[in-house]
């Protein structure tokens, strides 16, 4: 093959896909392209505060404080806590509330050597074994 | 009357100063040539896609246009870069579609069979070059360019330019005969 025949063959190449090809539609996907960078950049720079790592840290930030100041109050309304507690001590035996203030590793109040129920509690004892209740 | 469509250069400097119709003029003007150009080298069915990114690359770095080479011939080069980065990118081999070839002697079913098998191989054959060796080629061959617009526009010598021919037709031609 000679290197004319081999160019003639060359120029035929390509011909169907220029021909498929829709003119129109690359010349609008150009365009739009060519405006969104005109519009990213011809728009305003974000005040510093605004950036978004800034934000997500400010929300970070909020969450914390807001959950801070939850616990806190939870924490503060202990006779709330107290109140929910208490019947449920009351309902045990005494052997049950020995073995509760075993597991707080607290001294359980003894009367003469002999398990006493809640009702003998002084309210001392029954503050320190609420507020270990509520961790 | 005299021709008042506006040369390349003038659409250029339109679009330098943020005319979108003059880029769009452009496109107009040249996206079938590429699209020629970008067929040959085995862009396959990625030919609008690589058309739509050739030109937006065109006119995103249009100051990098000096005219050395005419506009056109500056973006088959943008094309050529815009294909390699899209094999690099799906790591595959030109996929060379049957109906992108002519058939040049319709009458002749059997001059038709083989310009057809013919033109397949050196299509495949033309995508497996090394890429200067194809740039070379087509521009040379098909868009019917001289040594000093093609070195101009590849950024090369007229002398590497003419070896870079030399070899892309050596290998064609085997596998044409082959």
């Amino acid at each position: 093959m000679d290197e004319n025949r081999l160019e003639q063959v060359a120029k035929t190449l390509g011909t169907r896909a220029a021909d498929r090809l829709d003119v129109e539609r690359v010349t609008a996907g150009v365009v739009a392209r060519l405006r969104a960078d005109h519009a990213q950049t011809a728009r305003p720079q974000r005040a510093w505060w605004s950036a978004p790592m800034v934000l997500r840290l400010a929300a970070a930030l909020a969450v914390l404080v807001t959950g801070g100041v939850l616990v806190r109050g939870a924490l503060e309304n202990g006779s709330e806590s107290a109140a929910a507690i208490a019947p449920i001590l009351r309902d045990l035996s005494a052997e049950e509330l020995t073995e509760v203030f075993d597991s707080l590793f607290i001294e359980a109040p003894v009367h003469e050597g002999v398990a006493v129920g809640l009702e003998s509690l002084n309210e001392a004892q029954l503050n320190e074994l609420l507020r270990l209740m509520e961790g | 009357m005299p021709d008042t469509a506006p040369s390349d250069a003038e659409l250029i400097e339109a679009w330098r100063r943020g005319d979108e119709a003059a880029a769009a003029e452009l496109v107009r003007r040249h996206a079938r040539a590429v699209a020629r150009f970008l067929g040959a080298s085995g862009a396959g069915d990625d030919v609008e896609d690589l058309v739509q990114e050739t030109f937006y690359r065109a006119f995103r770095k249009i100051d990098g246009f000096r005219g050395g080479a005419s506009f056109r011939t500056w973006v088959m080069a943008i094309g050529s870069n815009a294909l390699k980065d899209l094999r690099r990118r799906y790591r595959r081999r030109p996929v060379v579609a049957l109906e992108d070839r002519d058939i040049p002697d319709a009458a002749d079913p059997h001059a038709e069979v083989v310009s057809r098998e013919l033109a397949e191989r050196l299509q495949a054959e033309i995508g497996e070059l090394p890429r200067m060796q194809r740039d070379v080629f087509l521009l040379r061959a098909q868009q019917g360019l001289d040594y000093p617009e093609i070195a101009a526009t590849l950024g090369t010598t007229v002398g590497a330019a003419r070896v870079h021919y030399h070899h892309a037709v050596r290998r064609l031609k085997r596998v044409a005969e082959g």
